[in-house]
């Protein structure tokens, strides 16, 4: 009875598209687009392993005849979604690849659109998905298995830039077959940079810090000595927000890892098991040191209730953040305008006691690339970033002779390295700091013509802010603290030398419990950790916290990391 | 005496209060989109402009996506508010008849107030939506929201409050259901009618989710869906592209309030000319319902 009826709506929901195709021009072609996606994804579900056709196994090989491949992704400016841009019409030209998208959307809504793609079964054959849809299109066997034809296909820098961060081309193996290649960016930029008030830092006559313990003491002048010289006891040592840890700037995180206590990120302890930075009993000292801050008066009483965007609103009125190597154009740079004396700059943050201390650092992967399990040519995705890196990143002559082709196509326009506009993206960990070096030679030797041009616009902003432009002070003024001597980079160089990251060990896909209990969990961290700071509760809090946090979930997510670690 | 004077006092005071409350974050928008960025994130902007420029503004109308999104949200407007009316004016007719004279209105009724109670979820909806092939296109907008249930009860007592004599002399003289609903009933009805299309304009100007989901390109997003992704920007992507210009955009708080003043400029300015009715409208509808 009930099957019954609902064959009868289903057939009045097929009968309605030959009533309603009539209504419209538009409405026709996505009706008759029905029946072909429809049949592809049945395609799909029979898992037809692909016929891979070529024996020859070039990286840069083309199709002939052309294929074609549609896709779906988010787009941040207009040009990206458009499947005729320069990049795009080079993967025509090149690989025989003819991309088309199913559907774009924005940044911010992809996630939702996808979601809705995915739960009516309305794949495309290339799309981006994050590590959580990753893990259940893996589960549900609806993306390929890429693992042959990234052995087979993938260029030399494909696979260098894939595997030069750690972990990350790994976060998309399941039970050790690759399903997805990574969307790379570097890790090593969001980890921890210490940024000072240096202007304040000369008029107040202290040297450079070295250790925690100059920090704290810098801290303490910042509040105390009215270093901004009105007479009013208005400034304060540390910036932080109420987000403590999960913001991108004036976060408490760079300090705990100069007690080398990792919030947030999984480490691996004294056992070899991985444990929860969080509840380390590292955590429980720095924050004992923060409550202190607090209670004489160098951290702003307000912290509580504001963000990340207003604190650095107010950013003149600190001495001391923590936080990523992009801090100055997150705002400072806007503040920086209106008070020009203002000055920062990034050191690498100070260990309390005799070993360095250690950033941290996330993934760096935010988005991978899957191809809908039974489409003809797996291959084509591997195909694409092989292209794309290699005209982005590669040098030698077929590098050069993609970024000629690209010229031309784009009508003569000069060709500019990441633009995100090419179906598929991703960059080496290192990107911004190779730029830096680059931008660093051409200041020296006083000649930027070596330099490509997506570096031509930061040198010009840095050696405009060296020579003491004014116009546009702001913003140049952040890209020297990003790209210019003695900058971000440079620290983030100090980093890379002496190998002071901490990688997050946990890299898989949340496991289930963590689904269900990390928001929970990690919001009673925020809440405790807030708590001890402002003195409403005593250090021993923690103690109680780390209770809790293993009763209330932790301990079964710390045994399904454990297990997912084991199965590795 | 006194303690009316000091109900009116009272009163006096709770309703400016209201009403800053719903002012001021106008004004304070207002005021940064014609302050300079760099005010603006430093925090000096409250009422006032701090530095006056109208830099947002010429670059929030130098794009062209603003434009055609803005065509895009008239046409389902005018498309939308006009399929609403005809159906709800359709729909509401019958069901203000008497069991005595349309058997089956008790079911009807209840077939109409169950969707109000109901829905399929978002899912559902877009399988429908997909199926009936109206997916990426201007009907998916209109014909997917094209009964308001509630618009519907709305005209429905409004037409029971219509004199019964009326009908019965249309009847006498000849004149259908047909007839009497265009001739009769829908002339005597603009308060209610002007009423529903107001509410219908602002839903279809408003409503941004149902642009997401059923658009396939942000080309075709009507306004208050663009209007969304360009308010509501994601820090976390912006920082995996690393793309240090774009982050500077993010920061920049000025276009974006130029850009809600600018989107909904056009529904302020309809409101206060259709508001009369609407007021009337309600009442007329609820009392002698």
């Amino acid at each position: 009875m009930k099957r019954r009826k609902s064959k009868a709506i289903l057939s009045v929901l097929i009968g309605l598209p030959l009533v309603l195709s009539a209504c419209g021009g538009n409405q026709e072609e996505s009706a008759g687009n029905t029946p072909s996606s429809a049949s592809a994804s049945q395609g799909g579900e029979e898992g037809s392993p692909s016929p891979s056709g070529t024996a020859q196994a070039d990286p840069f090989g083309k199709y002939d005849p052309a294929v074609s491949i549609t896709a779906a992704r988010p787009v941040g400016k207009p040009s990206e979604g458009d499947a005729n841009n320069p990049y795009n019409r080079l993967f025509q030209q090149e690989l025989g690849i003819k991309v088309a998208y199913d559907w774009t959307a924005p940044n911010n809504s992809y996630d939702q659109k996808l979601s809705v793609s995915m739960a009516s079964g309305e794949l495309p054959d290339l799309f981006w998905v994050n590590a959580n849809q990753l893990a259940q299109l893996v589960e549900a066997g609806q993306v390929e298995d890429l693992s042959a034809v990234y052995d087979k296909y993938a260029s030399p820098l494909t696979k260098k830039i894939m595997t030069e961060a750690a972990n990350q081309l790994d976060s998309a193996k399941f039970d050790g077959k690759l399903y997805a290649l990574p969307y790379t960016s570097s890790p090593y930029d969001q980890s921890q940079f210490m940024w000072i008030r240096t202007d304040w830092l000369k008029k107040l006559n202290l040297p450079e810090p070295k250790t925690m313990a100059d920090v704290l003491q810098l801290s303490d002048a910042f509040t105390h000595n009215d270093p901004d010289g009105n007479g009013k006891n208005d400034t304060y040592g540390l910036a932080i927000n109420k987000n403590l840890t999960t913001a991108f700037y004036t976060v408490i995180t760079g300090l705990m890892n100069g007690y080398h206590a990792y919030p947030d990120i999984w480490i691996k302890d004294s056992s070899g098991k991985l444990a929860y930075g969080s509840i380390q009993p590292e955590v429980k000292q720095a924050l004992a040191e923060l409550q202190k801050l607090y209670q004489s008066g160098q951290i702003d009483k307000e912290f509580g209730v504001q963000d990340e965007s207003k604190v650095i609103g107010s950013i003149d009125k600190f001495g001391i953040l923590f936080g990523s190597l992009y801090a100055p154009v997150s705002g400072m740079n806007a503040v920086k305008d209106q008070h020009q004396d203002m000055d920062w700059q990034a050191y690498p943050v100070p260990s309390i006691d005799d070993d360095p201390a250690k950033v941290q650092t996330t993934l760096g992967v935010q988005s991978y690339y899957v191809v809908k399990k039974g489409y003809a040519h797996p291959e084509a995705l591997i195909k694409l970033m092989n292209t794309h890196l290699e005209y982005d990143f590669g040098d030698g002559e077929r590098a050069d002779q993609y970024r000629e082709k690209l010229k031309a196509l784009s009508g003569g326009n000069e060709f500019v390295v990441d633009d995100n506009d090419a179906v598929v993206g991703g960059e080496p960990p290192t990107k911004n700091y190779d730029e830096y070096v680059a931008i660093n030679q051409a200041l020296q030797s006083n000649d930027p013509s070596k330099l490509g041009p997506s570096m031509k616009a930061p040198y010009d902003q840095v050696s405009a802010y060296l020579k003491g432009d004014t116009e546009n002070l702001g913003l140049n003024w952040a890209f020297a603290k990003i790209f210019g001597p003695q900058s971000a980079e440079s620290v983030e160089g100090h980093y890379l030398d002496q190998q002071l990251f901490i990688p997050d060990a946990f890299y898989g896909a949340p496991t289930p419990t963590m689904r269900d209990k990390m928001a929970a969990l990690n919001k009673m961290e925020v809440e405790t950790f807030t708590k001890i700071i402002m003195g409403a509760a005593s250090a021993d809090e923690f103690d109680k916290f780390v209770e809790d946090w293993k009763k209330l979930g932790g301990e079964q997510i710390t045994k399904e990391v454990n297990d997912w670690a084991a199965s590795r | 005496m006194n303690s009316h004077k000091s109900f009116h006092l009272f009163n006096y005071a709770f309703f400016i209060v209201l009403s800053l409350l719903c002012l001021l974050p106008i004004v304070h928008v207002l005021a940064e989109s014609f302050s300079s960025n760099s005010a603006v994130t430093s925090g000096m902007v409250d009422l006032w402009p701090v530095d006056f420029t109208l830099d947002s503004y010429r670059y929030v109308l130098s794009k062209p996506e603003l434009y055609r999104a803005f065509g895009i949200s008239v046409e389902r407007l005018a498309a939308g508010t006009l399929i609403n009316l005809v159906l709800c004016v359709m729909i509401a007719y019958p069901l203000s008849k008497e069991v005595k004279s349309f058997r089956a209105r008790t079911f009807f009724a209840w077939f109409f107030v169950f969707t109000m109670l109901f829905n399929g979820g978002l899912i559902p909806s877009y399988m429908v939506v997909r199926y009936t092939g109206l997916l990426d296109s201007i009907g998916a907008l209109t014909l997917s929201n094209a009964v308001n249930v509630f618009f519907v009860v709305l005209m429905l007592n409004f037409f029971r409050g219509l004199p019964k004599e009326l009908e019965e002399a249309a009847f006498v003289d000849g004149a259908g259901h047909w007839t009497t609903l265009w001739r009769i009933y829908v002339p005597l009805s603009t308060p209610s009618i002007a009423t529903i299309a107001l509410f219908s304009m602002v839903f279809h100007w408003n409503s941004w989710f149902d642009g997401l989901i059923f658009m396939n390109s942000p080309d075709h997003y009507p306004l208050a869906s663009y209007l969304q992704t360009v308010v509501n920007v994601s820090l976390q992507q912006l920082m995996e592209q690393g793309d240090l210009n774009n982050l500077v955009e993010v920061s920049d708080r000025t276009a974006r309030a130029a850009q809600i003043l600018v989107t909904t400029a056009p529904i302020l300015v309809a409101y206060p000319f259709l508001q009369r009715y609407f007021v009337k409208g309600i009442v007329l509808g609820s009392v002698k319902g």
